[in-house]
């Protein structure tokens, strides 16, 4: 018998006031943990997706700028084309700040075609001058150039590296699989060499059901790498003014636009946590007050048979340990099922990336919400076990009404 | 009535309490010594000091004035985890409640005091011995149910025997068969008396009822605060 094994009985012992406090403290720390834990996949995969988009500014048909900024934040794949890329191409890269130009074509992909927990995007991307994808390959799989029928798909696609897939007829080599970043635009992507895409393109009359009529001059966008202190708006205005028909998309917007989104609702979810935060503090507050006043005179027969302050103080906050352990337990866990099962949700209604974070982080953020539901528990009953755990024994048998100093004339 | 080589000796213990801004005095110069092993009775009205008197005794009320010594040494003058060891230690309590936590069961009810008497935690034995004290008091069988799953007279004998535990040098009992028909109370005094004759208990009795207090080596009487030679 320790003090640990008395309060752990009643704990047991007082199952209503027991449930009421899990209950809240489960509230509070399912809240607290749901909230960090899409603060932190945002955050994650804005970085990720921001690094792994490459591009400084996408040139696009000005007509669909907006359809464009939808593909990248759903991941809906989407195809629009321009054909009279060659001389923007040449007039940006001898525009001052510009450090490399590349162009990308979309085409999704036939339905059923691969084997993707969603719709899925090729990309054809040109190897020779990309700075996106090939950087990748070339730090990854140590190929200075990827064959024509050689593909790097995203994270979501079924298929692993050195298995084979087939778009409009046409067979590739998986030879690289991306490290998932959250945003389903790159996850659910599929990167196929320029040559080999317009090779697909140009045999899908004979080998697809469906034939893509994509011309060899057309492309989706530009991708426009930019030096470090070029100043993107002014860059975007300078095109936008020479070519009205074109559109510059700057990726860091796209996603800083995407975060705000997200960013407004759960700042005014966090204010609203920091009142139910108050809230179930007053509540525990109340129901540990209730519960321990009706049980001063144990404590005062406790007192009488050998325990002192420290040891009523020990027991009471180990009470409220297990209490607020348990419930931060249940709140953890409801929180991670919660936020996986309405992440896709919250990725199309507000159009955001997220990732959740690897196994470490989970642990750690969970550790940290253990902690700040037992800070929180004990914080509440603090008041209540430091007062009667410092009542003179004999009041506290005779139930704490007459108290030392009120009634007790030691003068 | 100071005996040499006394065990526990009241000096001029003096006790207030405050009622609507009055000094009420609860206890006046009380002078008292008890030799070890000798069992004592007080009796006297309600409200005439006497469980005031008994917790003064016993380390969990500090009186107005006077001091309290055991074995030579004013318990009052000690630090509260002391005081508190003194209670675990040396001091076995019959409240005039049972008094049992109602989250524990019976034997846990028992073993409750090691917890805090330095000495007994650790490879002791606890348990058997609970057991043993339950047997002792006829209630070996109720050793795992809950104080609720108990009588009137049950849990008083449970009471007594966490009284005795930790082996203490003094009983304190506050009317223990307060509440009790006339055959428990028979069954908890001859159990109360059997201990005290089987050990070197020094046993203090409160009591209102006279017959009870007879069988008490000495008799003592409270009067509105000070207490008296019941010869």
């Amino acid at each position: 018998m320790n003090l640990y094994a008395v309060a752990a009985k009643n704990v047991r012992q007082n199952a209503l006031r027991s449930i009421a406090i899990i209950v809240a403290m489960s509230v509070l720390s399912g809240i607290i943990f749901s909230l960090s834990l899409i603060y932190g996949a945002l955050g994650r995969s804005v970085e990720l997706s921001s690094k792994r988009l490459g591009a400084d500014a996408m040139i696009v048909p000005a007509e669909y700028s907006e359809k464009t900024e939808d593909i990248i934040l759903t991941g809906r794949p989407g195809s629009f084309y321009m054909n009279d890329t060659e001389p923007l191409r040449k007039q940006l890269l001898q525009t001052d700040g510009v450090e490399a130009v590349s162009a990308q074509l979309f085409i999704v992909s036939a339905a059923l075609a691969c084997c993707t927990v969603s719709d899925t995007m090729l990309i054809g991307y040109e190897p020779e001058t990309d700075f996106v994808i090939a950087p990748w390959i070339k730090e990854n799989i140590r190929k200075d150039k990827v064959a024509s029928d050689e593909i790097v798909v995203g994270a979501n696609i079924l298929a692993g590296v050195g298995g084979r897939q087939k778009f409009y007829g046409q067979e590739f080599l998986i030879v690289g699989k991306l490290e998932p970043v959250g945003m389903p635009f790159i996850d659910n992507a599929v990167y196929i060499p320029m040559l080999g895409a317009r090779k697909m393109i140009a045999e899908s009359k004979d080998k697809a059901l469906k034939t893509l009529t994509i011309r060899p001059e057309e492309v989706t966008s530009l991708l426009v790498k930019l030096k470090n202190d070029t100043a993107l708006e002014r860059f975007a205005v300078h095109v936008e003014q020479d070519h009205p028909n074109k559109k510059v998309i700057l990726t860091s917007s796209i996603l800083s636009n995407a975060k705000k989104n997200l960013i407004v609702p759960l700042k005014g979810m966090s204010a609203l946590f920091v009142l139910q935060w108050a809230v179930s503090l007053f509540l525990i507050w109340v129901i540990y007050k209730i519960s321990i006043d009706e049980r001063r005179t144990e404590l005062g027969v406790m007192k009488a048979l050998g325990a002192n302050k420290a040891d009523i103080w020990k027991m009471l906050l180990l009470e409220i340990s297990l209490l607020s352990g348990a419930g931060g337990i249940a709140g953890i866990l409801c929180g991670y099922l919660v936020v996986n099962a309405f992440s896709s949700l919250l990725m199309i209604t507000y159009k955001v990336p997220l990732l959740m974070p690897d196994k470490i982080h989970l642990v750690v953020l969970s550790f940290a919400v253990l902690a700040a539901s037992l800070c929180s528990g004990i914080l509440a009953s603090l008041f209540t076990a430091l007062k009667w755990a410092k009542v003179e024994t004999f009041y506290l048998m005779r139930g704490g009404q007459v108290q030392k100093g009120a009634f007790d004339d030691n003068s | 009535m100071t005996i040499p080589n006394s065990h526990i000796i009241l000096n001029d213990i003096q006790k207030n309490f405050m009622a609507a801004g009055e000094s009420i005095p609860a206890l006046n110069d009380i002078n008292l010594s008890l030799g070890k092993g000798e069992f004592v009775s007080i009796t006297g009205h309600s409200g005439s000091g006497k469980s005031t008197l008994l917790s003064i005794v016993g380390g969990i009320l500090m009186p107005t004035r006077g001091s309290v010594s055991v074995h030579g040494k004013d318990i009052y003058n000690s630090t509260e985890n002391e005081l508190a060891r003194f209670r675990a230690e040396k001091i076995g309590f019959v409240f005039q409640s049972a008094s049992l936590l109602s989250s524990l069961t019976v034997k846990e009810n028992l073993l409750f005091p090691t917890i805090f008497a330095s000495g007994r935690s650790g490879k002791h034995d606890h348990e058997a011995e609970a057991l043993a004290y339950l047997d002792m008091v006829g209630l070996a069988e109720k050793a795992y149910v809950y104080p609720y799953q108990l009588s009137g007279g049950e849990a008083r004998r449970v009471s007594l025997a966490r009284a005795l535990m930790n082996k203490p040098e003094i009983l304190l009992a506050d009317e223990p068969t307060g509440d009790l028909d006339e055959e428990t109370e028979k069954d908890v005094m001859n159990l109360l008396e059997r201990f005290h004759k089987e050990s070197d208990i020094t046993f203090m009795l409160v009591t209102h009822n006279e017959e009870l207090a007879k069988r008490a080596t000495r008799r003592l009487k409270m009067k509105k605060g000070r207490l008296t030679e019941n010869t």
